[in-house]
């Protein structure tokens, strides 16, 4: 259905009952089935509700990341290769680890402060010193070492020590206040029986306490 | 570590060579005694005659027969007196058995063998008798007092049948399982199991003690119920004995060194003279007998003496003493602490009382 609009102007084909009809979720109505236009969108609706009710499975590539990165790196060629990944390339170059490592300032061992530091960098530094003097070097390390140790085992041994004498003391004084020294007891032999005021085994055999 | 089996067999040899010395030992010189003391000679008969009673002779029957058999019987009782001199007393018994182990009784003093009545001998033994005879009926002489611990502690032996007070008798030894104890010969009646003799031995073989039946009879009218001089106030355990003679101190033994041993009786006694209270612990192991004797509120037993050390007090060296007096007969030992006086007394054979002593005292002293 067409409409005038003005002069000049392409006329749209939707009516004022077409936008309406759009406009109010293209409920069925006597304009669908009257207006050519809304009739086919309306059936192309169905269509899609129906695919659409139909889940599609995506397909296995995109589960696979290699794919997944050679769209990428697809990507990232063809940004390098444009205008904009030229201008960058020379605004902003990207220096690789070896040449970090030829870039190391050599010049800095040449200065007086280098030299004063490593010593000459060209010469041989064992005999700069001295087999006698690293001998000496070496010998007093070692000393400082053995040193350190033997001051390590000593302060153990005083720690051991005094931990083994403070239990001694802790337990003694325990056992000492939950024991009591049994008493002594000794025996004094009598030549004739006590005089009791009763004594049973004197009675039965003497027939008498007395 | 040494193995203790070797030990074991040689006590155990030890044990058997001791037993055959003594049977042997005891018939030789038993059937030499008696015929020199006694007036109703023994007569041996055919030892291939019925055996049929010997066989019979137990413990247990000897048991029940004191229980459950009335008798009115005149024996002589021999002590070794005061002087060291034998002394003969006749007395009469009579007993009302009622199936218990202490049946209502009457002890009659008749008179020293070979004094005349009213002598000073005689009149002392009747005060003895007077004091004593309950002691002299239920301590003196042989008796099963416990028949379980009778049955583990001693063996008995029959030696035939023999006449004896002008009945049928069978003689038996019954031997102790340890050496410390004493020796019995015992001549027991046919028809009633009751001992119609009774001798103690100790392991040398020394006669400590002689019951003899001079005339039997079952029949029984007891007219004057033997009652203790002493008031006599038996107790069902130390419990009730230490509440009821109250008094701090009292110890209540443990029969550790005597393991044979159980306590078969807690008595107090009330002295009528000075009213003292005393706590008496009888143990025994079946036939033997020995006493634990706690009097609160004594002095000190000693403190008359010249030296300086108490029987209860610690002497310089910290040591506690125990006095103690020994000879083949009895062992009496005394000490004193916290104001109760101690007696522990026995046979004199049984020196475990010494340790059993020292468990008493170091109670008494740690409280524990």
């Amino acid at each position: 259905m067409t409409t005038s609009e003005g002069p000049g102007k392409p006329q749209s084909p939707l009516t004022p009952a077409c936008r309406a009809f759009l406009r109010n979720g293209m409920a069925e109505d006597d304009h669908a089935s009257g207006c050519a236009f809304c009739s086919a969108r309306l059936g192309a609706r169905r269509k899609l509700g129906e695919w659409l009710a139909q889940p599609i499975a995506p397909p296995a590539e995109l589960e696979s990341a290699a794919f997944l990165d050679s769209i990428k790196t697809r990507i990232v060629d063809r940004a390098e290769a444009s205008a904009l990944g030229q201008l960058l390339d020379q605004a902003m170059p990207v220096a690789s680890p070896a040449a970090l490592e030829r870039a190391f300032p050599v010049d800095l061992l040449d200065s007086a402060v280098g030299t004063s530091a490593v010593g000459d960098p060209t010469g041989d530094l064992v005999g700069s010193v001295g087999e006698l003097g690293w001998a000496r070097v070496r010998q007093r390390v070692l000393q400082q070492m053995h040193a350190d140790r033997s001051r390590h085992l000593a302060r153990f041994r005083m720690i051991a020590v005094f931990g083994v004498a403070a239990a001694a003391i802790l337990c003694s004084i325990l056992v000492s206040e939950g024991t009591r020294r049994p008493p002594s007891i000794v025996f004094t032999d009598v030549s004739s029986v006590p005089s009791l005021e009763f004594s049973p085994m004197a009675v039965l055999r003497h027939g008498t306490d007395h | 570590m040494p193995s203790t089996e070797p030990n074991h067999r040689g006590v155990s040899l030890l044990k058997r060579l001791f037993h055959g010395a003594t049977l042997t030992a005891l018939v030789v010189v038993v059937s030499g005694f008696s015929t020199a003391q006694s007036k109703s000679k023994p007569v041996a008969q055919n030892p291939g005659a019925s055996t049929s009673f010997a066989s019979g002779i137990s413990l247990g029957a000897i048991d029940y027969a004191q229980r459950t058999v009335d008798c009115t019987i005149t024996q002589r009782r021999r002590f070794l007196g005061p002087t060291g001199v034998p002394v003969t007393v006749r007395e009469e018994v009579k007993v009302d058995a009622d199936g218990t182990d202490a049946p209502p009784y009457e002890l009659t003093y008749l008179g020293v063998e070979g004094e005349q009545p009213g002598s000073p001998l005689w009149q002392q033994w009747a005060q003895n008798y007077t004091r004593f005879a309950s002691l002299y009926h239920q301590h003196g002489g042989f008796r099963v007092r416990n028949l379980p611990a009778a049955q583990s502690n001693y063996t008995v032996h029959n030696f035939g049948q023999i006449t004896r007070a002008g009945r049928s008798a069978c003689r038996i030894v019954v031997l102790p399982n340890r050496f410390d104890k004493a020796v019995w010969l015992v001549d027991v009646d046919a028809t009633t199991f009751l001992p119609l003799y009774a001798a103690e031995y100790d392991s040398q073989l020394r006669l400590l003690s002689e019951v003899e039946v001079v005339t039997f009879s079952t029949a029984v009218q007891l007219t004057n119920p033997r009652t203790p001089s002493m008031t006599v106030t038996p107790y069902q355990d130390f419990a009730a004995a230490e509440q009821a003679i109250g008094g701090k101190g009292l110890v209540e033994p443990q029969t550790g060194p005597l393991s044979e041993y159980v306590l078969s009786r807690i008595h107090g006694t009330d002295n009528p003279l000075n009213g003292r209270h005393s706590m008496v612990l009888t143990y025994t192991d079946g036939i033997d007998e020995c006493f634990v004797i706690e009097s609160p509120g004594v002095p000190e037993y000693f403190a008359g003496l010249p030296s300086q050390i108490g029987s209860g007090l610690d002497d310089a060296s910290g040591n506690h003493t125990i006095a103690r007096y020994r000879d083949p007969s009895m062992s009496v030992l005394l000490f004193w602490y916290d104001g109760v006086g101690f007696q522990i007394a026995g046979r004199g054979s049984l020196r475990r009382l010494d340790e059993f002593a020292k468990t008493i005292y170091a109670k008494a002293v740690t409280g524990r």
